[in-house]
């Protein structure tokens, strides 16, 4: 152990030998190349770590770096003896010398032990040749590979803008995104849909784009098809673009592929039918005593309601959803068949039946969207029992009155044929005693005219003229009644003509000159010989009326409204006070003393009877002194009648 | 009067209004062989030569026949009926005067086959007139049917 502890104390102490120049026999040449050598040795296994640490410095191969380490600890161990050899020429540090040989030893040994552990691997390294043909080799490769991810390329571009093109002419919104909730693409429909064009969506997180979608269900199902990656569906509305949607998400590696479909027009419509069933169901609940009824194609009831449904014996959960065939009694589908074949073929139409004893009016009606396609059918059933059981009340009302108006007419026809007795008789046996007492009073002015003074026979002829005036009285009156009796014959009647005829008549027993001036008057469907006595009354009434001035004047004219033709017959006669008008067509009523003017009062009440059976009126206007206008019209639908 | 005499025959029976056409015709001398019957039931005897009237000679050849249509026991139509309805008969000029101008007589009388239907005028000037017209008009004017020429002859 002394000796050891002696050897480490004197490390540096070379007093115990003689330095090398001393030891045996040196010359100076071989002491110098001794030494020289030495140095030579030890500088360049200093430099050798050098180079190795600046080579390691550059390069960085950690499989080796011990290796290195080693290497470059052993290199400048063994140039440290060489230096201690060479220093030993002068200073003796043998105990140092043999320390440092001692660790150039060890590491000798120990890079030894290294290098044999790593000679298998040093032996797999490749020579440079050997490295160069590899690159080579890889270079070739690598140039395949370039060629062939560009031809891949080129053929995944390809396929891309086949699929684009694809997924820009699906009519549904197609995207994609990544992890990460971004958009990689996104069609044109998307576009068309959002109002943003795909190019500004790419590359943008979808819940950065449509934040009002944060948390919505189609948000949940995005989330869960991307954690999940499974595929998810669902339906949402997006209230900024008041768009209902339907979501198809498919998981796709690292992100989801989606496809949108906008169905707001379905949904709308949905909505709207929705809506149109709610009316359908609010109208039949508040109108008493009915029953509304939805059918689809099938027959199915797609809504029913309304107060009579268990009146009729119904039940609407038994037939809400399914098919009339399946749930009508046999015989009443089959008496329903037809009609719902009719109603599904456009018509709307309504029957009757009697149903649980109340009677039913069914209305059908075919529902029928903008293209005029029926797609439903509704029908409205509504109870008219009541109704029904009035109207047969008013039947049989009305039979009782048609039986009493026919007891009432027969009792008419025995008072009119009584009427008939009675005007026969008037006609023979009072115009009989008439003539005899006119007879008798003209034999005693002819025959005994001798024997009469002036008094007896202006007796006698009061006693002729008053038998004649209630002959012509009579004669009225029978025109009168006849006219009662008679039915109308309506012809096309030129009544130019028949007026001219008129007045040719009227005037053949008038002394005076009177041009009665007749325009074109317009022609009218009428009983020719009944609108010849109405113009035969008025025409001779206005000269009548009108012959005592020096200047009669006479007009006849006519004039067409909306409805009626008007004919007008003017005098300037004496005229009449308007005052009395109402009189002016009644039987017997005459605004004239008999003295002034001849009449029997029956002339206009016969002009009334005639216009009024023909459908018309008469009126007229009139001022005393100045004349009178009479006025009568004739229907135009009498007109158009015939 | 024998029945083969009679020019004329009137049935009427309101002897007034007879005898105002009598008067009438008598003032033309159209009445000298004029028979009046007041009665439907006996005109028809008369001319058809039943009842009292029986065994008389037929045909009854007048020359005119005035008939009234208002009459008793058989009335005026009545009567003319049965005359244009008997061969023996019916070529008998029979004219209607009456003071009905009711239409459905004129028609019923026409169907029938009268030979003339006159509605007394009321006024008396105008009723003479028309009756001595009609007499002298079948009396002297018209030119009787053969028949009634040969009875006359007997």
């Amino acid at each position: 152990m002394k000796d050891i502890s002696d050897f480490f104390r004197k490390l540096f102490d070379g007093s115990d030998w003689p330095p090398r120049w001393h030891c045996g026999k040196w010359t100076e040449f071989h002491g110098w190349l001794y030494i020289i050598s030495d140095l030579l040795i030890w500088s360049a296994y200093f430099a050798i770590p050098v180079v190795i640490m600046k080579y390691l410095s550059k390069k960085h191969n950690p499989q080796f770096i011990k290796l290195y380490f080693l290497f470059a600890a052993f290199i400048l161990a063994c140039g440290a003896t060489h230096f201690l050899d060479a220093v030993a020429f002068w200073l003796p540090l043998y105990r140092l010398n043999a320390l440092v040989r001692l660790i150039t030893g060890i590491l000798s040994w120990a890079t030894v032990f290294f290098i044999v552990r790593y000679l298998p691997l040093a032996a797999s390294l490749r020579t440079q040749n050997e490295l160069e043909s590899e690159i080579e080799q890889r270079i070739q490769a690598e140039d395949k590979v370039r060629i062939l991810n560009e031809e891949l390329e080129e053929k995944v571009s390809a396929k891309t803008i086949e699929l684009a093109g694809i997924f820009e002419r699906i009519t549904d919104g197609f995207l994609i995104l990544d992890k990460n909730f971004v958009y990689t693409y996104a069609n044109k429909k998307i576009g068309e849909m959002t109002g943003l064009p795909c190019p500004s969506l790419i590359g943008k997180n979808i819940w950065e784009v449509f934040p009002e979608a944060v948390g919505s269900p189609t948000f949940k199902a995005f989330h869960r098809a991307m954690s999940e990656q499974v595929y998810y569906h669902n339906i949402d509305y997006f209230q900024p673009l008041d768009l209902w949607y339907e979501n198809h998400i498919y998981p796709s590696g690292d992100g989801l592929s989606v496809f949108v479909r906008d169905i707001t027009e379905q949904k709308k419509a949905e909505i709207k039918i929705r809506e149109s069933e709610k009316i359908y169901k609010t109208i039949a609940s508040s109108i008493p005593g009915s029953v509304i009824c939805l059918f689809d194609h099938d027959y199915r009831y797609l809504l029913i309601e309304g107060d009579m449904l268990e009146k009729l014996g119904y039940r609407k959960e038994n037939l809400l959803d399914r098919k009339a065939v399946d749930v009508l009694p046999p015989g009443r589908f089959a008496e329903v068949k037809n009609d719902f074949e009719r109603v599904f073929a456009g018509l709307s139409f309504t029957t009757e039946t009697r149903m649980n004893g109340y009677d039913v009016v069914t209305r059908f009606v075919p529902l029928k969207d903008e293209n005029g396609m029926v797609y439903s059918a509704m029908a409205v059933v509504i109870d008219v029992t009541e109704l029904k059981s009035a109207q047969l009340h008013i039947q049989e009302l009305n039979i009782g009155l048609e039986n009493k108006v026919a007891e009432r007419t027969e009792q008419l026809a025995i008072v009119n044929q009584e009427l008939e007795a009675f005007t026969y008789s008037v006609s023979h046996d009072l115009r009989a005693p008439l003539r005899i007492i006119d007879g008798f009073a003209d034999i005693l002015t002819t025959d005994y005219a001798e024997k009469l003074d002036g008094e007896g026979k202006r007796t006698l002829g009061v006693i002729t003229s008053n038998a004649r005036r209630m002959g012509q009285l009579i004669d009225d009156l029978l025109n009168l009644s006849r006219l009662g009796r008679q039915e109308i014959a309506t012809v096309p009647v030129n009544m130019s003509r028949l007026v001219r005829s008129v007045i040719a008549e009227q005037l053949q027993s008038f002394d005076k000159v009177l041009d009665i001036p007749v325009t074109d008057l317009l022609p009218a469907s009428c009983d020719s010989s009944l609108i010849h006595q109405v113009w035969a009354n008025l025409i001779s009434n206005a000269i009548k009326y009108s012959a005592r001035r020096e200047n009669p004047e006479i007009q006849v004219g006519s004039y067409q409204t909306g409805t009626e033709i008007i004919y007008s017959v003017k005098d300037n006669g004496v005229g009449f006070d308007m005052k009395y008008s109402a009189k002016l067509f009644g039987v017997f009523q005459r605004l004239h003393k008999i003295t002034e003017f001849e009449g029997t009062g029956v002339g206009l009440a016969l002009v009334q009877r005639i216009v009024a059976k023909h459908g018309g009126r008469v009126w007229a206007a009139s001022e005393v002194g100045k004349g009178s206008t009479f006025c009568f019209s004739l229907p135009i639908k009498n007109n158009i009648h015939h | 009067m024998e029945k083969r005499e009679i020019e004329i025959l009137l049935i009427e029976d309101n002897p007034d209004e007879a005898e105002l056409t009598i008067r009438s015709l008598k003032k033309h001398n159209l009445a000298n062989r004029l028979m009046h019957l007041d009665d439907g039931a006996d005109a028809l005897d008369l001319i058809f030569s039943t009842g009292p009237y029986a065994g008389e000679p037929l045909p009854f050849n007048p020359k005119l026949i005035l008939l009234d249509l208002k009459l008793p026991k058989v009335d005026g139509l009545e009567i003319l009926r049965k005359i244009k309805g008997d061969l023996r008969t019916k070529m008998i000029p029979v004219v209607i005067l009456t003071s009905s101008r009711e239409e459905k007589d004129v028609i019923e009388s026409y169907e029938l086959g009268v030979n003339g239907y006159i509605v007394k005028p009321v006024n008396f000037e105008s009723f003479a007139k028309a009756v001595s017209d009609l007499g002298l008009f079948w009396l002297i004017l018209n030119q009787a049917p053969p028949l009634l020429s040969r009875g006359a002859a007997e």
